[in-house]
């Protein structure tokens, strides 16, 4: 589904430190992992991205059983929402043909395979700044539906 | 416990094909994962350290239980050798003076915490070859002990 | 056995937590609740609201695991995840952490902490972080 611009603006690049949401992955057997990110982009109105820096059961995960939610964790206030649909990770050396969901790895790889040029790390806080950056990829989601986890209404889309 | 001259000779082979080795780690309540590894090396004679550079399931794995087995794969000209020991992950951002058996970490990082540089991507045979040589730190075993994994002799001590 | 930190303790009590939670297949849906009480080593209590029950309760039925990670700034300030299984009592959600990971981008991004002596957890926390909880 095309996301409404109020939601493409908060996910989409501006400052490093602005945004932190977080990625639910599950194993094929239902054992969940919870990630959190403080980079997320958005690709055509559709697909949410966030780099491949330290996802290590998220991409387990995403080997097994290409489901995703990101909830938006901070700040939150009037951004309560839960966005879910398939999600794979497109790494650098997958072919540019390679496609998720109707989106070329290629073009993914070319915009956002080194996200530190988008958004400079080094501007982060130092306590929650990474020493070294390996970024593998670039998790996408497609987002298929928008939830609000507000507790009294949570789930109502 | 010391590796030998022919142990280390066989545990770096950089270039060329270099040598090939498994690493076996498992997780807390003991499901085993088994990864080829092609980057190795050897650190002050007592340690395999290897790069890391995809490890998934390894590094869950070493993250709650550091122990690990390192059989050689390639080539073998009769050196079946499996060694075990504990092991862990080493990346930058750790306290320099952070220490895992005896090996510390800012010594361990500088010399093989950029594999590129020690062997430039052109070296690594290209259908092997990583697309990129993204290296998120070095696993390194303090070997214990060597044992053979011959089949007629699997299980004798070597070292 | 897992034993949550006082600042584990004080993060989730005064943030909250995103709550994972899957179908036993895998098909995950997450609630957010914005505190916590922690009782004993290991027992994390969330109330929840009719609709957030509605909302997992055939999850928690079929498939008991849940992820747990800290709410708001705690999302990166206090990087933990916390795994174990959850039952519905009322309409509260018990979880009993069994698993704790650090989710501290970094070296130690995964490193399961549980299993780990608490002294040494401990130690971890105050060299790595200069809070013990959230921000007043």
């Amino acid at each position: 589904m095309k996301l409404p611009k109020e939601i493409v603006d908060v996910l989409k690049i501006k400052e490093p430190d602005d945004l932190i949401v977080y990625l639910t992955t599950s194993s094929v057997d239902g054992k969940c992992n919870i990630m959190p990110s403080l980079f997320t982009d958005v690709y055509d109105d559709e697909f949410i991205l966030i780099p491949d820096l330290f996802a290590v059961k998220t991409k387990i995960n995403l080997n097994e059983n290409r489901v995703g939610v990101v909830t938006i964790a901070y700040p939150s206030e009037g951004k309560k929402w839960a966005l879910r649909g398939p999600c794979g990770h497109i790494e650098w050396g997958v072919p540019d043909n390679y496609s998720f969901q109707g989106i070329r790895a290629g073009d993914v790889l070319k915009k956002w395979g080194d996200w530190e040029e988008k958004e400079p790390f080094a501007s982060l806080p130092e306590d929650i700044r990474p020493a070294v950056v390996a970024q593998r990829g670039v998790i996408v989601l497609k987002v298929a539906e928008c939830y609000t986890y507000e507790p009294e209404v949570s789930g109502k889309k | 416990m010391k590796l030998t001259d022919e142990m280390k000779e066989a545990l770096s082979i950089i270039g060329g094909g270099g040598a090939v080795v498994h690493l076996t780690t498992c997780s807390a309540d003991g499901k085993p994962n088994t990864v080829a590894e092609r980057f190795v090396g050897v650190f002050k004679d007592e340690y395999i350290v290897i790069a890391d550079m995809f490890a998934q399931k390894t590094r869950v794995n070493l993250f709650e239980n550091p122990i690990g087995v390192i059989t050689i794969a390639h080539p073998v000209k009769g050196r079946t050798w499996a060694f075990r020991g504990p092991t862990t992950i080493l990346q930058e951002g750790l306290p320099p003076d952070y220490e895992f058996h005896g090996a510390v970490a800012k010594e361990v990082l500088d010399e093989w915490g950029n594999w590129a540089e020690k062997e430039p991507p052109s070296e690594v045979p290209p259908d092997i070859k990583p697309p990129r040589l993204v290296q998120r730190g070095v696993i390194i075993m303090k070997v214990e002990e060597c044992y053979s994994y011959k089949p007629e002799e699997a299980g004798k001590k070597i070292l | 056995m897992a034993k949550l930190t006082p600042r584990m303790r004080n993060w989730l009590a005064g943030l909250g937590a995103h709550i994972g939670t899957a179908t036993k297949k895998g098909f995950p849906t997450v609630i957010v609740v914005e505190t916590a009480k922690v009782e004993g080593d290991n027992i994390v209590k969330f109330q929840l609201s009719d609709a957030q029950v509605e909302q997992i309760k055939q999850n928690i039925e079929e498939n008991p695991r849940v992820a747990i990670g800290p709410g708001g700034l705690g999302s990166i300030r206090a990087a933990y995840q916390f795994k174990g299984p959850a039952r519905l009592e009322g309409n509260t959600l018990v979880v009993e952490v069994t698993e704790i990971y650090c989710t501290k981008p970094g070296p130690e991004a995964a490193l399961r902490m549980d299993v780990l002596p608490y002294e040494s957890v401990i130690k971890f926390e105050t060299t790595r972080w200069r809070d013990t909880g959230p921000p007043k």
